[in-house]
């Protein structure tokens, strides 16, 4: 935000008389447009100026599925307001959608993995790699141990009762699709659930 | 909740919100409408300048209420007794729109002869088991067959009397009594049931003066029939009650009955919350579906092999007599060549549950130490879930949990500053568990889609990165999957066949090599297998 200077009695008066709407609309000029601009007004630029790429997204808060366009600049978001070219929303968003910029820069969020080792007292920071090898290791481990082929009478199952998955109704379907594929088609897990059993 | 798609063969809102502006009458039912889904209710407000009438039924006055014409006071809960009373109303003072009703609903339709009412067996219906305190449905069906209920619902508890039964409806339609006097047709069963909910019980029940019910029944069927329609808006304030279900069945009669599903501003609108959650219905993260609504294997049902199950779940008429083609489809998406006529499409690597595998019993089977390891995808159970501290202790007990999340939820810290903590049950070095809290991507950071509460798909851009190392879920899902079939390459045991047999070719995106969610979309959409051709029809 511009710092705006403050100013003297003699400026005020001066741009006071300078700026005065009225004598300029008498004079012919439109109280719409000209008329109405002052100094400090002809030099305010609008903040999405200032963005170098927009985007479409939805609003990630409820499921009536207001478009956004969310304006940014060098790779962070400046900006998030209602697309005008939606049926849904026609520009506009609820007060929590057009908080969503807040959402994105939250102080809260986080950007490392956190990692908590068993009957540890604190959270370490972890590498995403390291994270990443080592779930695929539990993963197989826990699969390993608790893999049923086959029930007694000899019905083949396929499944492990050993792992759960718990989310999806904010997600994408993508990520919704790869989920189920992968826990359940590939590796045979059948707690899988979502809010959206109720 | 499996209501609408019980009632109308498809578990959506039947119309989009913006139809609402078209609509005569609005009743909104167990949601705030105005202030929490404000965008939807503009179109119920365009509809009010239009001269509809908005009503409010609820317990509390809230904005909605402020803005409705009529505001009717129930108490929490007793939803039942008003709809109820709203059909009966239609039906004894003979209001329904019978063009209609005659050829779009079963109104006439003749049900077995074995069916009895809860007058005659001490307030149970037929089929009532004593001993497993639930119901047989057998009696519940037409008149010589029964006719299978969209396949979501069919984990309801069906019996196989059933499943033999449903194979006749592509010999004859079932039985019909036009004239509406058979004493067993849908018609004389809903007016001997519906017969106690008058307006003075309604009144007793749910605490709304009669007068103000009246007014309410007036205003719907005045807006229904030829030329007008009215439409049904709820929320969780219908399903978070334990009898959701039979809320929204009761106002999908209502509609039924006024005429009011399929016609310009008339239908049910669920109002969800999540983001997608329509869209993790229909390519379900759930324990009983596989993507499209095929039923996910049963190890306790005759789902032995594909043909078995195929045999068992296919219906002779309807849409879903294209089950075998959908299943097919799926497993070619999933195992590609590994799946061929030869092998049953793979269908045996699919896994097969063996009961109620949803949110609540999960929490016990982590209470219990069945469930060794957890993933948490942008859900918070610790606060969210029912009985947190259960779900807490459950937590307590897991080797390892991945919590996925933007934020450091209650969840993610339940070893730290949850209920057991606090409440001085255990101590952080009891805690065994291993825990991750993997960063997360908002939508704009990821390229993907939604479904929205009326089932329309639309598209977010990745505008910008997510945070140092924040990914998606379909990177970390990839990602691991990728990192999983390594692990599992040099198996040769059979039950290892599906995570080596599984396709998992997406074009990787991009400095974080994030995979491309048009691929997968493309997948989800499908295509020709040997020619990879987009599907351009649902076919």
């Amino acid at each position: 935000m511009k710092r705006i200077p403050r100013r003297s009695i003699a400026d005020r008066i001066g741009g006071f008389v300078r700026d005065w709407s009225l004598p300029r609309q008498m004079a012919g000029q439109s109280s719409a447009t000209e008329a109405a601009e002052s100094r400090l007004s002809r030099g305010l630029r609008p903040r999405l100026e200032e963005a170098d790429t927009v985007g479409t997204s939805i609003c990630p808060y409820c499921a009536v599925g207001c478009s956004q366009l969310i304006y940014a600049r060098n790779g962070r978001p400046i900006q998030v307001e209602g697309d005008p070219r939606s049926p849904i929303n026609q520009g506009t968003l609820c007060p929590k959608g057009a908080a969503t910029l807040g959402l994105m820069t939250m102080p809260e969020r986080i950007d490392t993995v956190m990692y908590r080792a068993p009957h540890s007292t604190r959270w370490e920071n972890r590498p995403l790699d390291w994270a990443m090898e080592r779930i695929a290791y539990l993963v197989k481990r826990t699969r390993d141990e608790t893999m049923v082929h086959k029930l007694p009478d000899g019905e083949v199952v396929n499944h492990s009762l050993g792992i759960g998955s718990l989310g999806g109704a904010t997600l994408d379907n993508e990520e919704n699709y790869l989920i189920k594929k992968l826990f359940s088609g590939g590796l045979g897990m059948v707690w899988i659930e979502n809010q959206a059993r109720v | 909740m499996p209501s609408l798609g019980a009632s109308y063969g498809r578990g959506a809102a039947t119309l989009p919100q913006w139809d609402l502006a078209n609509s005569d009458c609005v009743l909104v039912m167990g949601s705030n409408m105005a202030e929490n889904h404000p965008i939807a209710f503009r179109f119920v407000m365009q509809a009010k300048a239009k001269g509809a009438t908005v009503i409010h039924a609820d317990p509390r006055f809230t904005r909605t209420s402020a803005l409705a014409d009529i505001y009717a006071p129930v108490r929490a809960g007793s939803d039942i007794a008003f709809l109820g009373g709203v059909i009966r109303h239609i039906l004894e003072n003979d209001l329904w729109f019978r063009e209609y009703a005659m050829d779009y609903t079963n109104i006439a339709t003749i049900i077995s002869p074995d069916y009895q009412d809860p007058e005659r067996l001490d307030g149970v219906f037929s089929g009532w088991n004593e001993d497993g305190k639930r119901y047989t449905m057998d009696t519940w069906q037409y008149e010589g067959m029964a006719v299978p209920s969209s396949l979501a619902e069919h984990h309801v508890d069906t019996t196989e009397s059933f499943n033999k039964t449903s194979k006749r409806t592509d010999q004859r339609p079932p039985p019909e009594d036009r004239t509406l006097q058979h004493p067993n047709c849908v018609y004389q069963i809903m007016r001997r049931h519906y017969a106690r909910y008058t307006p003075e019980m309604v009144e007793r029940v749910t605490g709304c003066p009669a007068k103000v019910f009246l007014k309410v029944c007036d205003a719907l069927v005045r807006n229904s029939g030829r030329e007008r329609t009215g439409a049904i808006c709820y929320a969780v304030g219908w399903t978070h009650h334990s009898t959701g279900v039979q809320m929204i069945r009761g106002a999908g009669i209502i509609q039924a009955l006024l005429g009011n599903v399929g016609r310009p501003g008339g239908g049910v609108l669920a109002l969800r919350g999540h983001s997608s959650i329509q869209g993790s219905t229909d390519i379900p993260t759930l324990y009983d579906m596989l993507p499209g609504y095929l039923q996910q294997p049963h190890a306790y049902r005759p789902h032995k092999t594909f043909d078995e199950y195929i045999e068992t779940e296919r219906t002779p008429t309807g849409w879903w007599h294209n089950f075998p083609k959908y299943t097919v489809s799926l497993l070619k998406a999933w195992y590609g060549d590994h799946a061929a006529k030869s092998n049953g499409w793979g269908y045996e690597w699919l896994p097969k549950i063996v009961g109620d595998h949803s949110q609540l019993p999960m929490t016990l089977a982590m209470r219990d130490r069945v469930i060794r390891g957890m993933f948490f995808l942008g859900q918070n159970p610790a606060i969210g879930g029912s009985n947190s501290k259960v779900v807490q202790a459950g937590m307590a007990q897991l080797d390892w949990m991945v919590v996925r999340d933007c934020a450091e939820t209650e969840t993610a810290s339940f070893w730290s500053q949850g209920h057991l903590i606090r409440d001085g049950d255990m101590r952080p070095e009891d805690i065994g568990t291993e825990v991750f809290l993997m960063p997360a991507c908002l939508a704009g950071e990821k390229d993907g889609t939604f479904t929205n509460t009326h089932r329309l798909l639309q598209w977010h851009d990745k505008v910008v990165e997510g945070p140092g190392d924040d990914r998606s879920e379909l990177w970390f899902i990839y990602h691991l999957g990728k990192r999983l079939k390594e692990l599992y390459a040099d198996s040769t045991l059979e039950r290892d066949k599906p995570i080596r047999n599984l396709t998992w070719n997406y074009r990787e995106m991009g400095p974080q090599c994030d995979p491309s969610a048009e691929d997968v979309l493309k997948e989800i959409n499908g295509y020709t297998w040997v020619d990879r051709k987009q599907l351009s029809t649902v076919q």
